[in-house]
């Protein structure tokens, strides 16, 4: 499991762009669970490092997200499907939509100027569907490991664990941990805003 | 993580006991000192029980190991599996439903009094399903009874969608998973407690089931549901009567690629003569049921425990290789080989030697070093082809950047697990922690 890391650039409010991003409305979409204290402690906290790395915690917004390519405005399907929470966090190039699920998986959403949905991260206990954040890429991703599947038993050899890292025409999936720490990233290179580099996708 | 070789139709035995059928060119070496008891039973590297099946594969760098398991309560009503992974990062027993139907072993029921079901997504888009029920496990002279396992269906339908990951690999059969089943032996009791926090119990105080976790179904209509603790799949060595605080995985050295290996699983630390935690072993406690590594000047472990926030460091028997980022800049594999792409793993055209040193929550620290051997020489060449034990294998995290020390790392030592809510042994700090 890997989780978010401190090392992205911080940025000034007045660098901030793509405010029309951002929903009028901030508040929580959902009343916080009844967690344990520890747990509880945790996401506060968690929530804190990550507002802290992204520089600027704009407060809870309404559900706003969408899988792997769609466009940002077009569904709340993610924050739905997993019943979750969202937290919108503004760099630079692009904006972050953390959707944290009760049960703890936490996905990232990487949101273009021109509001597409380019990246997807996340980590957690349980892992997220990724037929829900891979969207219209997630048949190109199962045919992938399938196809390395098949390759695999021609072989006569099993894959076994290991992290993956797909590169594939114009998708890139890579994900780490094992059983019960989850975490991995999903992108589109050439969807890419300019001045970002892949490293800040954590 | 797992990709996994296509089913195709199972021939042969599904038990196979120990070695299974395959044909050794040369073996490794034995253990010096073996050990002896009712708590030891014998792992071997041996590329799993489907090497040399039709339509099976090799599967290498992942130990494996047989247990017997019977009706609650029977000495007569029982089965023996062979082949089964046995997995540090992962816990509970899950074996095929063909393999112990025979013992019509009694359902354990959900939080809400329907049989429950468990969904072990992998995250890379494989997953397992299937009934949970109750059975004795039998691991050498040890017993744990009543114990909740997995019982793994071979059927293709009747998976719901948020364990199938709208129709991803299903890994219900011994070729797909390489192994007769998995013998999850981690840090936790059960399958659904992570870093001493359980979720899938309703007394957890989530609103709602996590998922993938536990089901139970009406008809063809599987919902996520709560299961009380006692019921989750559960980690067998943590109900034998003794012996039940961790246990010991002992493998012989291998410094080049091998056929197979053969080692033991000690049970208990500290309860028997066989099981002390030694004066030369460096204990590693955790957070987050991760620890530090330190490398190339880099302390790649969590920065902050209440969060688990920073590189995540773990140790796990059942992942094939040492992964970790590529801070050295090795060349990676390339992406078109005869065995695919390979582009996870390294590839430097001689073998390279690493240092890293392993950090404890506690402080305590110990060298860690290994050799980063060619993956596409290890994996794509005939000579390596029937090789299970390859101890130069590892690869790049690439999203992650901590280490996974799989099992290259275990070859030639004694790595100690103790398991979290069991007593530890006198003088060791509370559990879980590992040591070596």
């Amino acid at each position: 499991m890997t989780l978010p890391e401190s090392h992205r650039p911080l940025r000034r409010l007045s660098q901030l762009t793509g405010e029309e991003q951002v929903p009028s409305v901030l508040r929580e979409a959902k009343p916080r669970c009844s967690l344990s204290a520890k747990a509880l402690a945790r996401n506060f906290i968690k929530w804190l490092h990550v507002g802290a790395a992204a520089t600027l915690l704009l407060g809870f917004s309404p559900p706003a997200s969408a899988s792997l390519g769609g466009t940002f405005n077009s569904v709340d399907t993610d924050r739905a499907h997993m019943n979750a929470r969202v937290q919108v966090m503004q760099h630079d190039a692009f904006v972050i939509h953390q959707i944290s699920a009760p049960q703890g998986t936490v996905v990232n959403e990487y949101v273009s100027p021109e509001g597409k949905v380019f990246a997807v991260s996340w980590h957690g206990q349980f892992p997220p569907s990724m037929e829900q954040i891979l969207g219209t890429y997630f048949q190109q991703y199962v045919a992938a490991l399938k196809a390395q599947a098949e390759l695999n038993q021609a072989q006569g050899r099993v894959y076994g664990h290991q992290p993956l890292n797909l590169q594939l025409p114009g998708l890139v999936v890579q994900t780490s941990g094992h059983v019960g720490a989850y975490a991995g990233r999903a992108y589109i290179p050439n969807m890419l805003p300019q001045a970002m580099i892949v490293s800040q996708i954590q | 993580m797992r990709i996994v070789v296509l089913s195709m139709l199972l021939i042969g035995s599904g038990f196979a006991v120990g070695c299974g059928s395959a044909s050794f060119k040369s073996t490794g070496s034995s253990p010096s000192g073996a050990p002896s008891g009712a708590n030891v039973i014998r792992i071997d590297v041996n590329g799993g029980p489907e090497v040399g099946q039709p339509g099976g594969g090799i599967y290498q760098n992942v130990p494996f190991a047989t247990a017997k398991v019977c009706a609650p309560g029977s000495t007569s009503n029982c089965v023996t599996i062979g082949g089964l992974l046995v997995e540090t990062g992962a816990t509970g027993l899950r074996v095929f439903d063909k393999d112990v139907s025979s013992l019509k072993l009694p359902v354990v029921n959900a939080s809400n009094g329907s049989p429950a079901y468990d969904c072990v997504a992998f995250g890379d888009g494989t997953y397992i399903w299937g009934s949970v029920q109750r059975a004795d496990v039998i691991l050498g002279g040890e017993t744990a009874a009543k114990v909740p396992i997995h019982v793994i269906s071979t059927a293709t339908d009747g998976v719901p969608s948020s364990c199938s990951n709208g129709g991803s690999i299903n890994l219900n059969t011994a070729i797909a998973l390489g192994a007769n089943g998995i013998l999850g032996i981690g840090f936790e009791p059960t399958d659904c407690v992570f870093d001493n926090q359980s979720t899938c119990d309703a007394a957890d105080g989530l609103p709602t089931p996590p998922s993938p976790a536990y089901y139970t179904c009406s008809g063809t209509d599987c919902t996520p549901a709560f299961i009380a603790k006692a019921n989750q799949v559960t980690n067998p060595v943590a109900l034998f009567p003794k012996d039940n605080n961790g246990f010991i995985v002992e493998l012989p050295s291998a410094s080049k690629p091998m056929v197979n290996l053969s080692g033991y699983l000690v049970f208990g630390i500290g309860t028997e003569s066989n099981n002390q935690l030694t004066s030369s072993s460096t204990v590693i406690t955790m957070a987050c049921d991760a620890f530090t590594t330190q490398f190339a000047n880099q302390n790649l472990g969590i920065t902050d425990p209440n969060t688990c926030a920073g590189p995540y460091s773990v140790i796990d028997s059942g992942s094939n290789g040492i992964y970790f980022p590529n801070i050295p800049n090795f060349p990676t594999c390339p992406t078109s080989t005869s065995a695919g792409d390979l582009s996870s793993l390294y590839c430097p055209s001689n073998a390279q030697d690493v240092s890293a040193t392993i950090v404890g929550q506690n402080g305590k620290s110990k060298a860690a070093n290994f050799t980063v051997g060619n993956g596409e020489q290890l994996l794509a060449s005939s000579q390596t082809a029937s090789d299970a034990v390859l101890p130069t294998l590892a690869g790049s995290n690439a999203f992650g950047s901590g280490f996974v020390w799989g099992l290259p790392f275990f070859y030639g030592k004694n790595v100690y697990f103790s398991i979290a809510g069991q007593a530890a042994p006198s003088g060791a700090p509370a559990t879980p922690w590992w040591a070596y």
